[in-house]
């Protein structure tokens, strides 16, 4: 298998070219030059200011950016498998809809109803408030579609439907309530951004990588799952349990990863596709390989988010389906193609 | 001849070295020379003081003197970038509250830019206070005085004008006409505060902030008066067609012809150049007997 350490590479090349590229003008070689000096490889030639902007504004960035793009590809991956749905993705198991309202609720009523919580928390108020909200509407959706000590997965598609759509018009009332600066925190909010990233994200990145780790253990079991549930169990697959660790699993990371960069579109769907049209369906192949095109893509689109409306920038959701929409659709056309050939 | 040319080659340099001596000297006394505004009021301010050639770029809500527009925009005020600020190499930034993400302008004070906050400028005693704030930054507090002093002067000459007045005629602002919901401000809103310095009452004063109002309500507690942004009434095209509106067209305001305008950018914000606006405003109101 030659494409997973491609696939590797390609990332350790996009991780060099974002960090290098950047308002500030720092060439990527010296920047490169500058990491690789404290392997004691080369020396390092770059102005104090140069490193604070390196070590203190892109790296923990960079950093983030390959956690989450890690997190929602494979929550993304694991939710398709686990509900046999090629159009899976966390949203459908409330993550997206409950951290939004919890946002909303924080950005809109923090100050009469929320004061005492906005005091103790400062800036964690947002990240906690979106993990915390992504966190309860999953078990409530979860709980939802749960008899007898076992969950049916097409009922939690559907109840996931409903929840959502009620948790659409509450944070719709919210929208009705807000001034208009709060309008426009909510906007930007929802197109995501990883300019946040620093001290603050540490907790969120932590998160991510456990539960990131837990959903790639999932890959064999999942497999299984892809022949059918009842057939799953017949070879001896706890099914309840994997169930329950792939929802819980996947609602912490993409929680996390909200709350750390607001909502950030596409991704989750996109990644895992690309992996089976590169490789086949095999999830000990697709997991790992979208988790790296997941980190590559952000890592990419971030990239082009920072430095292509210079001095100001853009928010990352924007970039991630404006350019992965056009590339899906030709992947997709590709594969159809093929098919009928 | 020859000697005279040498003398003022060498009075010429001896000047020129003198000048740049000099113009150092002012540099390490803390008076910034490239600066960004963040925020329309904040951008306002600077460029009555007459700094505004030391702004060096903007943000997209400044859209007051022209030249802004020919500035580099640095973005939405609230969603600032790092590196994009730094990638100007302002020595001085001046943000209006709201401003930021914080730790966007927390990153940039650690990188040894400072950071001047002025509070929002909500009440007209805020505009004094802001002006006050920002004068400082260039160590300029007698003129800043003059104009603080002076807006406040006309503030307190318009309440008293405003008090006078013995008719209070309301006055409904809309933010939008025609298609969708019509948009108004309530209270906390600048054009508000500009509606009662004339005098006049806030038809919207129930309702806080932009909020979109039932036209039901509307046509049944008709205003006196309707106020547009000049922008606003030349996108509907004109007073005529409000009056062909099926709603608009419904209420005595309307009908009659008593709609007023202001420039767009006087009625978004408070700024220096509020008494103006309450000042044009109150002129269209109570049109002095002829």
């Amino acid at each position: 298998m030659w494409i997973l350490p491609f696939l590797g590479v390609a990332l350790l090349g996009a991780i060099f070219i974002s960090l290098g590229l950047g308002g500030v003008p720092i060439s990527i070689s010296s920047s490169v030059e500058h990491f690789f000096s404290y392997l004691g490889l080369t020396e390092s030639h770059l102005e104090p200011q140069e490193i604070l902007i390196l070590e203190a504004i892109r790296l923990p960035r960079t950093a983030l950016g390959l956690v989450i793009g890690m997190s929602l590809a494979l929550s993304g991956g694991v939710l398709q498998s686990l509900f046999r749905n090629p159009l899976a993705d966390p949203g459908l198991i409330g993550v997206s809809s409950g951290a939004a309202l919890a946002v909303v609720s924080i950005i809109v009523l923090g100050d009469t109803f929320f004061a005492s919580f906005l005091e103790l928390t400062k800036n964690f108020a947002l990240p906690i408030a979106a993990f915390v909200g992504s966190l309860s509407i999953t078990v409530l959706i979860y709980q939802l579609a749960s008899r007898g000590g076992s969950t049916d997965v097409s009922m939690m598609l559907l109840m996931g439907i409903a929840v959502t759509a009620i948790v659409g018009s509450i944070i719709g009332l919210l929208t009705y309530l807000a001034d208009d600066t709060e309008l426009r925190s909510l906007t930007f909010w929802s197109m995501g951004s990883l300019s946040g990233a620093g001290k603050a994200t540490w907790p969120s990145i932590a998160i991510m990588v456990v539960a990131s780790i837990l959903l790639l253990r999932l890959s064999s079991p999942l497999n299984l799952f892809l022949l059918g549930e009842t057939e799953a169990k017949h070879l001896g697959i706890r099914t309840e349990s994997i169930k329950r660790q792939a929802a819980l699993a996947a609602a912490c990371a993409t929680g996390a990863a909200v709350a750390a960069a607001g909502m950030i579109g596409f991704i989750g769907l996109i990644a895992p596709h690309l992996a089976r049209l590169i490789g086949g369906a095999d999830n000990r192949f697709v997991l790992p390989a979208s988790a790296l095109i997941g980190a590559l893509l952000i890592i990419v689109a971030d990239t082009i988010a920072r430095n292509i409306v210079l001095p100001a920038e853009l928010p990352i959701g924007l970039v991630t389906s404006f350019i992965g929409g056009p590339f899906f659709f030709v992947l997709l056309f590709r594969e159809f193609k093929r098919r009928r050939l | 001849m020859i000697n005279i040319f040498v003398k003022t080659t060498t009075g010429f340099i001896a000047l020129i070295l003198a000048l740049t001596i000099s113009t150092q000297s002012l540099g390490e006394n803390t008076s910034p020379k490239k600066i960004i505004t963040i925020g329309g009021p904040v951008t306002e301010i600077v460029f009555a003081l007459g700094e505004g050639g030391k702004i060096i770029a903007t943000d997209t809500t400044s859209k007051y003197p022209e030249r802004t527009f020919i500035l580099p925009k640095v973005g939405y005020m609230r969603q600032l970038s790092v590196e994009g600020l730094l990638s100007l190499a302002p020595d001085h930034i001046i943000a209006l509250e709201g401003s930021g993400p914080d730790h966007v302008l927390e990153a940039i004070e650690s990188v040894g830019v400072s950071v001047t906050r002025v509070p929002e400028l909500v009440t007209p005693d805020q505009i004094v206070q802001g002006i006050d704030i920002i004068s400082g930054v260039f160590n300029r507090t007698s003129s800043s005085s003059s104009l603080g002093t002076e807006i406040k002067e006309k503030l307190k000459q318009q309440l008293k004008f405003a008090n006078a007045q013995t008719s209070r005629p309301s006055v409904l602002f809309l933010l939008n006409t025609g298609h969708g919901n019509l948009m108004t401000a309530g209270k906390d809103t600048a054009i508000d505060t500009i509606i009662r310095y004339t005098g006049a009452i806030n038809s919207a004063a129930d309702l806080k902030g932009f909020k979109p109002l039932s036209s039901e309500y509307m046509v049944s507690n008709s205003p006196d008066y309707i106020l547009l942004s000049q922008r606003t009434l030349d996108q509907a095209g004109g007073v005529f067609e409000l009056q062909n509106d099926p709603i608009l067209g419904q209420l005595n305001a309307v009908k009659e012809n008593r709609v007023l305008t202001l420039d767009g950018t006087l009625l978004l914000g408070l700024g220096p150049r509020t008494p103006n606006a309450i000042q044009e405003l109150s002129s269209q109101l109570f049109k002095p007997v002829p």
